[in-house]
């Protein structure tokens, strides 16, 4: 159930990211992929029936307590030739290697992105990440921005730095992440939501003012698990790199504050 | 972005895959804790004897529900000390170098100088052969009054590629596309073609990871009947399947 659950908020999370970019093939890909999983579905229930049906060793499998809890119902059928004919429900059993793995996180973020001279505005981004042990992951971040007037364009009046277009600010970068304080955070007497507090360093390109800058950035970020699949953000960021915008080449230290959900998957 | 989307719509089948894996507690006790971590807690043991759900991995910790329904982490460790409900030991299997020796593809992100300008490239690889791959890569060159983007393909030679440190060398052809500053007026864009020949190691880092370490010389055929040389030097990350 709760996997149903997550699967239709990460197709809804898709949709509103991708949406945008790739309006035609959307439709198209998701109907395809859906058909394509549910084949995978009856593909491998037909397989692990035929897998217990062939089993050598009935006996081990009859008498695990998961069989045994799932005996629906016994049906007693008159005229066949056992009197008591047990209807069982096997439970689909996979293989540990089967099993789920959710270590890639993804979702978006929004918050409040300071451009050094050019105001502090709106950002808009999407995270991926992927988690390679406990305490390490990378991160992939791509944003959008819209950056206001410098103090001298409005007290000049009309001197414009910029046109409409070089006022627009995206950025790329790749991370790598260290989960510093794993923890648990209490809310009252009975809940607790496993946190961790993390730190943050990588390296991107920014497109601003008509031109791509490396980008060098640093951070910390608090992550708090809501559900075991659900996690809330909350990041610091500085992003930084250099703009001759401004006669003489100075060294820009983008702060940003955000807030993200990912999901687990 | 659309390899993005496909991408996710790949591993959003895992959740689909309805299921749970049942194991039999063989070892003393099997410490459940509150979190995938090695810090977090441990509040509750499962006796010897006693069968578990395992619902859910997250990297190397594994989600279990016990009879009476309590939930817990429990390291990949201590579930390779029980088996399986057909009584064989719960053994998980790992990616290794041999994956890596009989990879298809490879996709990373490497990072270095060009020619005193830091560079980001981004890579695919196909394997044609065990040690021959056909890779096609795009970067990015920010440079103080320029910057650059190239587009590549070489064919990448890796002679020994089931050692953990393995050599290979690269030889290809492309195209650079220079824009200057857009505070430098006058100055026109540039497109170039490029031939590069490398070298550099890999190592096989975990599971589906792989560092990898590169030196190009490239030669740009300028038009102006000059050609130009630049250097480079790369590091970074890259997975294959």
């Amino acid at each position: 159930m709760e996997s149903r659950v997550r699967i239709l908020f990460l197709k809804v999370l898709l949709a509103i990211c991708i949406l945008p970019c790739i309006c035609s093939g959307v439709a198209f890909a998701a109907d395809e992929a859906t058909k394509t999983e549910n084949s995978i579905d009856v593909k491998d229930a037909n397989k692990s029936k035929t897998e217990t049906d062939q089993s050598n060793d009935p006996d081990a499998i009859q008498f695990t307590p998961a069989i045994i809890e799932d005996v629906k119902h016994l049906q007693v059928e008159q005229g066949s030739d056992q009197v008591i004919q047990p209807k069982v429900r096997r439970r689909n059993l996979i293989s540990l290697d089967d099993v789920e793995s959710e270590d890639i996180e993804f979702g978006p973020y929004g918050g409040m992105l300071s451009t050094e001279d050019f105001g502090v505005n709106a950002v808009a981004g999407v995270r991926l990440a992927y988690h390679f042990s406990e305490s390490l992951f990378a991160e992939l971040t791509a944003a959008l921005s819209k950056t206001s007037k410098t103090s001298y364009e409005r007290l000049s009046g009309g001197a414009n730095l910029l046109t409409a277009d070089e006022r627009k600010l995206t950025y790329y970068e790749v991370s790598v992440g260290y989960d510093m304080l794993p923890g648990e955070s209490f809310v009252g007497k009975w809940l607790a939501y496993n946190s961790a507090f993390y730190v943050i360093a990588g390296a991107g390109i920014t497109h601003f003012a008509g031109d791509d800058h490396f980008t060098f950035s640093y951070g910390a970020g608090y992550r708090f698990m809501s559900t075991d699949w659900l996690a809330v953000h909350f990041d610091v960021r500085d992003h930084m790199f250099s703009l001759d915008l401004l006669g003489n080449k100075k060294t820009l230290n983008n702060l940003e504050t955000q807030v993200g959900i990912t999901v687990y998957f | 972005m659309r390899t993005l989307f496909l991408v996710l719509l790949l591993f959003s089948g895992n959740v689909l895959a309805e299921g749970v894996a049942q194991i039999r507690v063989t070892r003393p006790y099997l410490e459940l804790h509150t979190g995938p971590g090695e810090g977090y807690p441990i509040f509750y043991v499962v006796d010897r004897g006693e069968y578990v759900d395992v619902l859910v991995r997250k990297t190397d910790w594994f989600l279990v529900r016990t009879r009476k329904h309590v939930e817990g982490w429990v390291s990949r460790a201590q579930i390779e000390e029980t088996t399986t409900t057909t009584g064989e030991k719960a053994e998980l299997k790992e990616l290794s170098l041999n994956n890596y020796s009989n990879r298809r593809w490879e996709v990373g992100l490497v990072g270095g100088i060009f020619n005193n300008s830091p560079v980001m490239t981004f890579y695919t690889g196909y394997a044609l052969m065990q040690n021959l791959s056909a890779e096609l890569s795009i970067s990015k060159v920010t440079a103080d009054y320029s910057s650059s983007q190239l587009v590549n393909f070489n064919l990448m030679s890796e002679p020994f590629n089931d050692w953990r440190y393995s050599p290979f060398f690269t030889l290809g052809i492309g195209q650079i596309q220079t824009k200057p500053r857009t505070t430098l007026v006058l100055v026109k864009d540039r497109t170039d073609f490029i031939a590069h020949v490398g070298v550099g190691v890999k190592a096989y880092l975990t599971k589906r990871f792989i560092l990898r370490a590169e030196y190009k010389n490239y030669v740009a055929f300028s038009s102006n009947d000059k050609n130009e040389e630049f250097e480079e030097w790369k590091a970074g990350f890259a997975f294959f399947f």
